[in-house]
């Protein structure tokens, strides 16, 4: 584990070289993770929403599963869908089991920003309708280029305002697709 | 000669000023966005939907979206060429070659054989479907319940089998978007499904919501995670016009790109037309025979043309034969495909055998619109180049804050509802932890879109069948698709079948796909 740590920590600067740095067929090889925590969890999420599935299966209304009434698709999907979990997650810890060496699955870095660009966006969806579109735009553009490493913030500022306010009058004035004024008086 | 004359109309209707200017603009956009990395056509679409929201007449709208179908794919070979990161799967072949060429150099000339290519491709793949379609939508008229049932089972299996790197991986996606296509409303019974008890859920999630949540917010997660924040380095252009060039490309490169282009072409098409999981199958095809058999095979690696010329005109011809099965069978077999399904469903227009009797008008237009839309791209690409460059110099930040901002806007003018913005979002979580973990997103999204129309025909088969499940089996063609479906779930293991009999290295094989927008 400290040994992939260490590696997390020095891949961080040059992340953005992955794209182009690496040899076709193998864009994904610097990213490997060593940890096999993250496959496991998803496996046992996944049996879980399975069986949180399975209950709503069973709460649709209806009698019996024959094929031509509305639980039984749901039923034979949430069904498959359990077995293949299941499989998942016994392949993942075999192969935990055969090799110290972990799974070809990406890293999770930079946690904290893709939580700070979630809450912004969830911020964003319910600042939309009160304070209208253009200035609820240019505020997340601004915060969301901030977060996904931005340092320039005049011309964010700049393309932030041009970019809401010409999405704003293209789609209201000439596409006719409603977008809240909000505040402004528009 | 009837294809013929139905297509001449077609040019009558998309000829006028009005039409031809929504193909400009349609591939204009198209080109912008599918230019910008991590952007594939399905989301360029899904993300230019809201566009057309308001128009009255959906022939204009139909006509820009033929045009924004083939500018992303333009696009996105671009992206491939000169940043070497392809937006989707089916670039990957070009990005091979078509980089190390620009490395060398000749970025012009790689962008030319691709451009040219794809239109060459275009002209003969559209000429296919003009004279597939109508013969192709009789024989659909006398398919069953049964067939339909099959084929869509067919086109499942293909995208999960076909795509990605672990049929559980696959699966599994495809399960989750048919689960998701089940939210809300049964259509027979009435029943509510899977919707928690929230009336907000009763009419199901809605494609855009999906498609923008798992491709355009997953994306941006996605790139945040791995730290590629940074613009990466654009290959320089080389120098412009020189001597003995025609087209930013000279004598041997004309001559060595003719061939791989017919061949592409001839790949192409009869691989978009079936179920084969999209353009990413045709596109090695080609790019493993123009290695193995073409004139310049010793060049590849170091940036041969061929493995340029054939992989982009396969994926173009590709493109265009998946729209035989999408409009005269209303089936996708592609992730774009079953986007172009949801943007005809906007305007009610319903794709399927009755489409050319009900809608001969839309049809002719939409294919005389993919001929000029080729053209125009033609015309556009390789002239505006260097705004290309500039688009792909944007930097990365703004650029994933703009991609937010117009899924934010895609999303809003679907429904307006924060409750439907926050579900989009939760995909888009989602789509981005699928990333983490190398499942693909297409069959999700296919799922999503044919599952509840699976269960449609499942169950009209029943009913005719009066329950009897054997229906299933009985009717030749249905078995036979079904049988098909089967072999197809063994196919992406044969790779590594021949490589273990062959004594290479398993590793080796089977890494063609490792993305999967396309």
């Amino acid at each position: 584990m400290t040994g992939s740590d260490s590696r997390e920590l020095g891949a961080v600067p040059d992340g953005g070289r992955a794209g182009h740095g690496a040899e076709p067929g193998e864009l994904d090889v610097d990213d490997a993770s060593s940890s096999p925590v993250g496959p496991l969890i998803a496996g046992v999420v996944m049996i879980g929403f399975g069986i949180l599935m399975l209950t709503q299966t069973l709460a649709i209304k209806g009698e019996g599963f024959e094929p031509e009434g509305p639980r039984f698709m749901p039923m034979l999907a949430t069904v498959v869908w359990l077995g293949l979990s299941t499989v998942y997650l016994v392949q993942q810890l075999l192969r935990m089991a055969r090799s110290r060496d972990g799974l070809p699955v990406q890293r999770f870095a930079h946690s904290g920003r893709v939580v700070a660009l979630l809450v912004l966006l969830v911020a964003y969806a319910y600042a939309i309708d009160p304070v209208g579109y253009i200035i609820s735009t240019a505020v997340f553009f601004v915060s969301a280029a901030r977060v996904l490493g931005s340092g320039v913030l005049a011309r964010d500022v700049t393309v932030a305002v041009g970019l809401s306010v010409g999405v704003y009058f293209v789609f209201t004035r000439l596409l006719g697709v409603y977008l809240p004024p909000g505040v402004l008086p528009l | 000669m009837n294809s013929f004359d139905s297509l001449l109309g077609g040019f009558a209707t998309v000829l006028s000023p009005e039409n031809l200017l929504f193909a400009l603009i349609g591939v204009t956009l198209g080109t912008l966005v599918g230019v910008l990395p991590g952007i594939g056509p399905a989301v360029t679409i899904a993300l230019l939907l809201p566009v057309t929201y308001n128009f009255e007449d959906p022939i204009p709208a139909i006509i820009m979206f033929a045009g924004i179908y083939y500018g992303a794919m333009y696009g996105g070979s671009t992206t491939a060429i000169l940043l070497n990161t392809p937006g989707e799967s089916a670039s990957v072949a070009t990005a091979l070659e078509g980089h190390e060429m620009a490395r060398r150099g000749h970025a012009r000339a790689a962008l030319a054989t691709a451009a040219i290519g794809s239109f060459v491709a275009a002209v003969i793949s559209t000429t296919l479907l003009a004279f597939v379609a109508e013969p192709m939508a009789a024989i659909a008229v006398t398919f069953r319940a049964t067939d339909y049932f099959a084929l869509m089972v067919l086109a499942l299996v293909t995208v999960t089998a076909l795509v990605g790197n672990s049929l559980v991986r696959g699966l599994l996606s495809l399960l989750l978007g048919i689960m998701i296509g089940f939210v809300g409303l049964d259509a027979v019974s009435g029943q509510s499904r899977f919707t928690f008890g929230s009336i907000s859920l009763f009419n199901g999630i809605d494609e855009v919501l999906l498609i923008i949540g798992l491709f355009a917010i997953g994306e941006t997660l996605y790139v945040l995670v791995r730290g590629r924040t940074r613009p990466g380095h654009v290959t320089p252009l080389g120098p412009g016009h020189g001597r003995g060039q025609f087209m930013s490309m000279n004598r041997d490169q004309w001559r060595r790109s003719w061939a791989p282009w017919l061949r592409g072409a001839g790949v192409g098409f009869p691989f978009g037309v079936l179920p084969s999981g999209g353009a990413e199958l045709p596109t090695f095809l080609s790019y493993s025979y123009e290695k193995h058999r073409s004139k310049g095979r010793e060049e590849f690696g170091k940036g041969a043309i061929e493995g340029v010329a054939g992989p982009e005109a396969a994926n173009n011809a590709s493109f265009s034969g998946v729209l035989v099965p999408l409009l005269t069978l209303g089936l996708p077999t592609s992730a774009t495909a079953a986007v172009m399904l949801v943007a005809f469903q906007i305007f009610n227009i319903k794709p399927g055998p009755q489409l050319l009797e009900t809608s001969p008008d839309l049809v002719w237009a939409l294919i005389a619109s993919l001929f000029v839309g080729n053209l125009a791209l033609l015309a556009i690409n390789l002239p505006l180049i260097r705004l290309w460059v500039k688009v792909l110099q944007i930097p990365r930040p703004v650029l994933y804050a703009g991609i937010l901002v117009f899924a934010g806007l895609g999303i809003y003018s679907v429904s307006g509802s924060v409750s439907d913005i926050l579900i989009a979002y939760g995909v888009g979580v989602v789509g981005f932890l699928m990333r983490q973990l190398d499942f693909p997103i297409a069959p999700a999204i296919l799922g999503a879109i044919l599952g509840p129309e699976l269960e449609n025909q499942f169950r009209r088969s029943l009913n005719i069948s009066n329950g009897d499940l054997t229906v299933f089996v009985d009717r030749p063609l249905s078995a036979t698709i079904l049988a098909i479906a089967v072999l197809a779930l063994v196919l992406p293991y044969v790779p590594k079948i021949v490589a273990r009999l062959r004594g290479k290295p398993v590793e080796t094989a089977g890494k063609l796909a490792f993305a999967d927008e396309d």
